[in-house]
């Protein structure tokens, strides 16, 4: 890590470019408090700067208070609709969906759904804004008609709730659209650029020029990126032969979303980015460059960052770009690695002679990136936690690229609409190359101040494209960047000191008890003090990446070489099995020796004298051996991760997954046996007497796991009915041995002694058979075919023995229902992820997707294009999405059933297999439409979609529909209208309800896993009333 | 000897109360059963206000599980569907009310199989139940089966709670397991003395099947939660 105040040194930025690249990636999650340090003194303004900042910010404010015409526009609306408000999210909500909607009836029970529950009238005539008058329903609805119900009902919900019942829907609904198209007439500067134009030319006028953006989703589909590529050619051309020139301000610039020109824009698909996403931006750049129209990359999340920077070099020194000055792009100061960024760049301008515009702004993906880094367990955050810190940071490196060894390298564009920082830009400028930046819509008054009392330029931002497109995007920047609305509020209110809104950030940040922020958790210590989050590295992060494969590398020629475990000893048997990988089946990973019946009597002698000690042992010392056991998995993620490549055909983050849930079952199971079990517990009994007992194991339990979760589910059960007492004999499936004789020897390592645990390899018939035969068993965990759930069930009430506990979790036939109000990018990204990640065989997978009629062509078609781009492989490649099924077995099964549907059901679209696709059992993901998940059969355990249209008045049939199969596992449902998922969640009867998000990769303790019905008897895994089901209870 | 389609009539006229029933929650079947409990003497009473204090205290509310910022997971939980409740002669009146209330309040709907001696109190027992507003197809009474093992076959049986000894109770579980479909659960209390199992902290959670709801707060964008920490003085 370099000295952040080195970058003032003039010869910091003559270190070659290929030097100070290696200074960005190790800041990725760098210690906030520590790098904060380092930026505090660069922050830092000394006495004399302070005080003109606070007197040139106090005037600013002063100037805007005192214009009449301070806030209009968005500023207006977010003044009245603040996004710390019901009413402000919920209008917000309305906006992101009305417009898309294209089936009367569901935009109607949208309307209902967000009016029925706020207080709107309150918001009537507060604002003297015309727009915000016309964007608030009660004017909508005339004002009138709410003054009279309300001498009937004070309550304004009410009164608003009874005005959507009493006029007629249509009547409502036209209005809400015109309201929509006054609010995006607000966000959005034109529908085309020839209307932007004409429109941006009052702002012109006043001295102003713009950067248009034709924002929106991004491309998931080939078709989509060209559509936008063709649109930003466009805007190219027209701003090109744009005449306007005042000889004052610098011409117009195209803003370009690097995720909208490419359907694939990521790390793991780094050579397509760097070839075709590269050949497409380059062609801009071509035409741009004749029309002389400056090019400026947009940031998106910080997982693509290292990408983006890669891919604009390689641009930037393309012979179309050198010579040329006019290609830039936006830095998000919240981004811890912002600085070295900015560093490189200067290097890079420095080495190259070409100036680079550079845009800073705060950053746009805050509260998104929070929520990744937490759920992917990542060792810290990309971001600052406190907005005072990412302010703190703009500020320091608005001083690095206002230095003078900066100047003419980098041309600075300061985007903020935040008084404090204008004053702070303005007061350190020691010369006037650079220039403002704000959003269309927002801070005119403060920035017609600026220009009025400062030679500089202001550029704004302007949004471009048709209402409908751009609505929901930009109202989810909006949200997200909900930090911009409090300052407009306060900037305007006049109850708000203006000496509390000139602080200058480096005061209030070293004002705080600690740097960091103590209310957000770094994703280790999401739960809190009682057990800590299991770690996953960030692949798409190089500094993270780079380390992490190497260590798996050194792991992928290993061989394995498993068998029988019993008291702590691995035994041979002659019954020994190749294992090879499923993606390439030349490739053998090692040898299983299965256990012979020998082996099972053996191992049920030994473990049913452990357990009698085992259940002794007091529970913190059984707990402390899972919690050293999750540690030991960790150790070993590297070995792991491979194993999990090489035997069970899992992709690089699945099998990070893999090993992260186990770690997880084991702390969560640690945290739940400490708070129960085998301890005397307290009760009143039913006839009021108090009673005292203790909950134990029950004896030998029996755990037979699948091969999808070769490791978490294994080790979920065994660690269950381990910390409750029981001894334990686990049957992993025949296809994952190596990978539990892998677990278990790391269980014997962790304390577990060699009595309380054996592991039994083996086919169901010759090792699943006699143990549940066996008297002896104590209980059964389960996790496979409902048909072996009921073979199991068979044999254990077969025998002369007390009945015990089968704790089994079964098949799924999954469905996922989306209506119109839903945004067709969210739902195919995660219908596929939800279908097709891990080929489909997870138990939890999406197999029958329900598509409301109105947008099933939309859907569909988006569906197939984006199913084009997954790539099917090795699935230790980083850029592979798919990889193999598990065995020839399944493959035959899974394509029998392909082969069926392409005689009786519609193909929507099919992956291409990959080139070698013969060496392994791999199986393209394919997609159907049928008439109803009736006629399907039975559960294809594979990358296999069925789609299903429906009717919207008839989502109740899709209900029924979906309970008559007897299954319920999971259910996905995207829909903005909340009473509808209410409604959907209150019906259905499935283990796990996921709404507006893919329906896989349940967290252990946070999501408890299992279903119901035909899906599995309960208790839920991963959730605090499954240890109980171990135990016995003891009256003491 | 009870007929099967008997059996079959009866298991379809609850399971379409099943829904209503269990959609009112913990706390709404709780009240409902209130008016029934003031009618029961004082230790049958006491059964079933223990069972349901149980449920209100472990099942009412959903949990809510500690997770990453931007997303709700709320754990809740519901009946399984259909139970019979059943017992042999030695079924004590304390024993069926106890299991009787526990399917209920789990939010189960139940057809009541007692021993002939006990049909007449049980008879009582869902007027009873009728008269505090419980829907009469929620629980129903199946008269004449000279057995426990007679109702294994019952259609779209969901579980059987049942006061037997050790060797009805194996072959109940026998004859259940040999059903094809759904993993009937056989919740059996072997000592009608002591009724241990009944009378554990434990019991209702053979009657319920859990269900996690995760909602993505963040679809439409934003986190008001994270910003308000972000903003948060110390």
């Amino acid at each position: 890590m370099f000295k952040a105040i080195d970058v003032l040194n003039p010869d910091f930025i003559t270190r070659t470019p290929a030097d100070l690249w290696t200074e960005i990636s190790p800041l990725y999650s760098v210690d906030e408090a520590t790098w904060l340090q380092q930026l505090l003194p660069l922050a830092k303004p000394a006495q004399k700067e302070l005080e003109e900042t606070t007197l040139g910010a106090t005037r600013l404010i002063e100037q805007v208070r005192a214009d009449d015409a301070a806030i209009h526009m968005i500023d207006a609306l977010l003044l009245e609709y603040s996004l710390d408000t019901r009413e402000g999210i919920l209008l917000m909500c309305l906006a992101e969906a009305l417009m898309r909607i294209p089936d009367a009836d569901t935009a109607d029970a949208l309307i209902r759904d967000k009016l029925s529950v706020a207080d709107w009238k309150k918001h009537l005539k507060n604002s003297d804004s015309l727009f915000v008058n016309a964007s608030t329903w009660g004017l909508l609805l005339t004002g009138k008609v709410v003054t009279m119900d309300e001498k009937d009902d004070g309550t304004p919900a009410n009164v608003i709730n009874r005005l959507v019942n009493r006029f007629s829907e249509p009547v409502i609904r036209k209005a809400m659209y015109q309201a929509m198209k006054i609010m995006g007439h607000q966000f959005v500067l034109g529908r085309n650029i020839g209307e932007a134009l004409k429109r941006g030319r009052k702002y012109r006028d006043l001295g102003y020029t713009y950067s248009f953006d034709m924002l929106g989703e991004a491309a998931l589909t080939e078709r989509d990126a060209d559509k936008y590529f063709a649109d930003y050619l466009r805007a190219v051309e027209s701003v090109g032969g744009d005449t306007y020139d005042d000889g004052k301000a610098s011409r117009p610039t195209i803003s370009i979303k690097l995720s909208a020109l490419h359907p694939r824009y990521e790390a793991g698909q780094h050579d397509r980015v760097m070839t075709e996403l590269y050949a497409r931006v380059l062609q801009l750049i071509s035409k741009a460059r004749t029309l002389n129209v400056g090019i400026t990359i947009d940031a998106e999340e910080a997982d693509r960052l290292e990408l983006s920077l890669e891919l604009f070099e390689k641009l930037y020194r393309d012979p179309a770009c050198t010579g040329w000055g006019n290609f830039g792009l936006v830095v998000q100061a919240y981004s811890k690695r912002a600085l070295a960024v900015l560093a490189w760049l200067a290097s890079l301008a420095g080495a190259q002679g070409d100036r680079i515009p550079v845009r800073l702004v705060k950053g746009a993906y805050w509260d998104a990136e929070i929520k990744l880094c937490q759920q992917r367990g990542l060792n810290g955050y990309p971001v600052y936690t406190r907005k005072e810190a990412t302010d703190t940071a703009y500020l320091a490196c608005a001083r690095f690229l206002l230095s003078d060894p900066v100047r003419g390298k980098i041309f600075p564009q300061f985007a903020s609409h935040n008084a404090h920082t204008v004053a702070s830009v303005l007061t350190m400028a020691q010369h006037n190359d650079f220039e403002f930046q704000r959003l269309h819509g927002m801070g005119d008054a403060l920035y017609n101040r600026v220009l009025k009392n400062h030679p500089v330029s202001v550029r704004i931002y302007a949004p471009v494209g048709s209402h409908k497109d751009l609505l929901p995007y930009l109202v989810r920047r909006l949200l997200e960047n909900g930090a911009n609305s409090s300052f407009v509020h306060r900037l305007v209110d006049a109850r708000h000191p203006i000496a509390d809104l000139v602080h200058h950030p480096v005061e209030t940040l070293t004002s705080r008890a600690s740097l960091a922020n103590p209310h957000i958790p770094l994703p280790r210590d999401l739960y809190g003090d009682e057990r800590r989050n299991s770690f996953s590295p960030n692949i798409e992060i190089d500094s993270q990446w780079a380390p992490f494969k190497q260590a798996v590398d050194g792991f992928m020629q290993q061989q394995w070489h498993g068998g029988p475990i019993i008291n702590a000893r691995q035994h041979l048997s002659e019954n020994v099995h190749p294992v090879l990988a499923p993606q390439n089946h030349a490739v053998r990973v090692g040898e299983m020796h299965w256990a012979s019946a020998q082996h099972v009597s053996e191992a049920l002698d030994l473990l049913s004298d452990g357990f009698v000690s085992w259940n002794a042992t007091p529970v913190d010392e059984r707990a402390a051996c899972l919690e050293r056991l999750a540690d030991l998995l960790e150790a070993h993620l590297a070995e792991l991760v491979a194993l999990c490549h090489l035997e069970a055909g899992k992709t690089i983050q699945d099998s990070i997954d893999e090993v992260r849930e186990a770690v997880d079952f084991c702390r969560y199971y640690a945290v739940q046996a400490r708070n129960g079990l085998g301890q005397p517990l307290l009760g009143t009994a039913f006839n009021g007497k108090e009673r005292q007992y203790r909950l134990d194991g029950r004896g030998v339990f029996v755990c037979i796991s699948p091969w999808n979760f070769p490791l978490a589910i294994f080790l979920g059960q065994v660690s269950a009915a381990l910390v409750a007492g029981n001894s334990v004999i686990a049957k992993p499936a025949e296809q994952t041995s190596l990978i539990a004789c892998r677990a278990v020897e790391l269980a014997l390592q962790a304390g577990i002694p060699a009595d309380a645990i054996a592991l039994l390899p083996g086919d169901g018939a010759s090792v699943g058979a006699p143990l549940t035969r066996d008297p002896r068993i104590a209980g059964v965990a389960f996790t496979g075919s409902t048909e072996t759930a009921q073979l199991i069930n068979r044999s254990l009430a077969q025998r002369d023995a007390e009945i015990v506990p089968l704790i089994a979790e079964t098949g799924g036939q999954n469905a996922m229902i989306i209506d119109s109000t839903s945004l067709p990018e969210q739902v195919v990204r995660d219908v596929v992820h939800s279908a097709f990640a891990s080929a489909g065989q997870r138990c939890s997978a999406l197999r029958v997707l329900y598509v409301q009629e109105d947008v099933a062509d939309r859907i569909i078609d988006m569906l197939r294009g984006a199913m084009a781009q997954q790539v099917l492989g090795d699935p230790s490649l980083h850029s592979t999405d798919i990889g193999p099924v598990i065995d020839r077995k399944a493959q035959q099964g899974l394509q029998a059933h392909i082969e069926k549907l392409k005689a009786s059901a519609q193909l929507i679209g099919q992956t291409p297999l990959p080139e070698n696709a013969a060496k392994g059992t791999f199986v393209a993901p394919t997609a159907f439409e049928i008439s109803d998940i009736a006629v399907l059969e039975r559960e294809q355990f594979g990358p296999i979609l069925h789609v299903v249209r429906y009717k919207a008045a008839e989502l109740d049939k899709v209900i029924d529909a979906i309970n008559a199969t007897g299954y319920g596992l999971t259910l996905g449902v995207h829909s903005r209208n909340e009473e509808t998922t209410r409604h959907i969640a209150r019906r259905v009867r499935v283990g796990n309800i996921y709404i507006n998000r893919d329906q896989i990769g349940a967290v252990v303790g946070v999501q408890p896993f299992g279903g119901q019905g035909l899906s599995g008897t309960g208790p839920k895994a991963g959730g605090p009333r499954y240890l109980p089901r171990f135990t016995r209870e003891v009256a003491l | 000897m009870i007929k099967q389609t008997q059996l079959a009539q009866a298991a379809q006229s609850a399971l379409s109360a099943w829904e209503g029933w269990n959609g009112l929650g913990v706390a709404g079947r709780a009240q409902l059963l209130q008016h029934f409990i003031a009618q029961l003497d004082h230790e049958t009473a006491a059964m079933a206000q223990w069972q349901i204090s149980q449920a209100l205290q472990r099942l009412d509310a959903p949990l809510e599980m500690q997770g990453p910022t931007g997303e709700s997971n709320l754990l809740s939980t519901s009946g399984r569907g259909l139970f019979i409740i059943a017992g042999d002669q030695q079924a004590s009146k304390i024993a069926m009310v106890g299991q009787l209330v526990a399917a209920l309040i789990s939010g189960n709907v139940v057809l009541l199989a007692p021993h002939a001696s006990q049909t007449g109190f049980c008879r009582d027992l869902l007027r009873q139940l009728v008269a505090g507003s419980c829907p009469a197809a929620a629980a129903q009474l199946l008269e004449g089966a000279d057995s426990v093992l007679e109702l294994s076959q019952c259609p779209s049986l969901a579980g059987i709670a049942c006061v037997c000894d050790d060797v009805t109770a194996r072959e109940l579980n026998r004859q259940l397991c040999s059903r094809d479909g759904v993993l009937v659960q056989l919740i059996a209390e072997t000592d009608s003395h002591r009724l241990p199992l009944i009378g554990s902290e434990q019991y209702l959670y053979r009657f319920i099947t859990e269900q996690v709801c995760t909602t993505n707060t963040t679809a439409v964008g934003g986190n008001a939660t994270l910003l308000e920490l972000g903003g948060l003085n110390e």
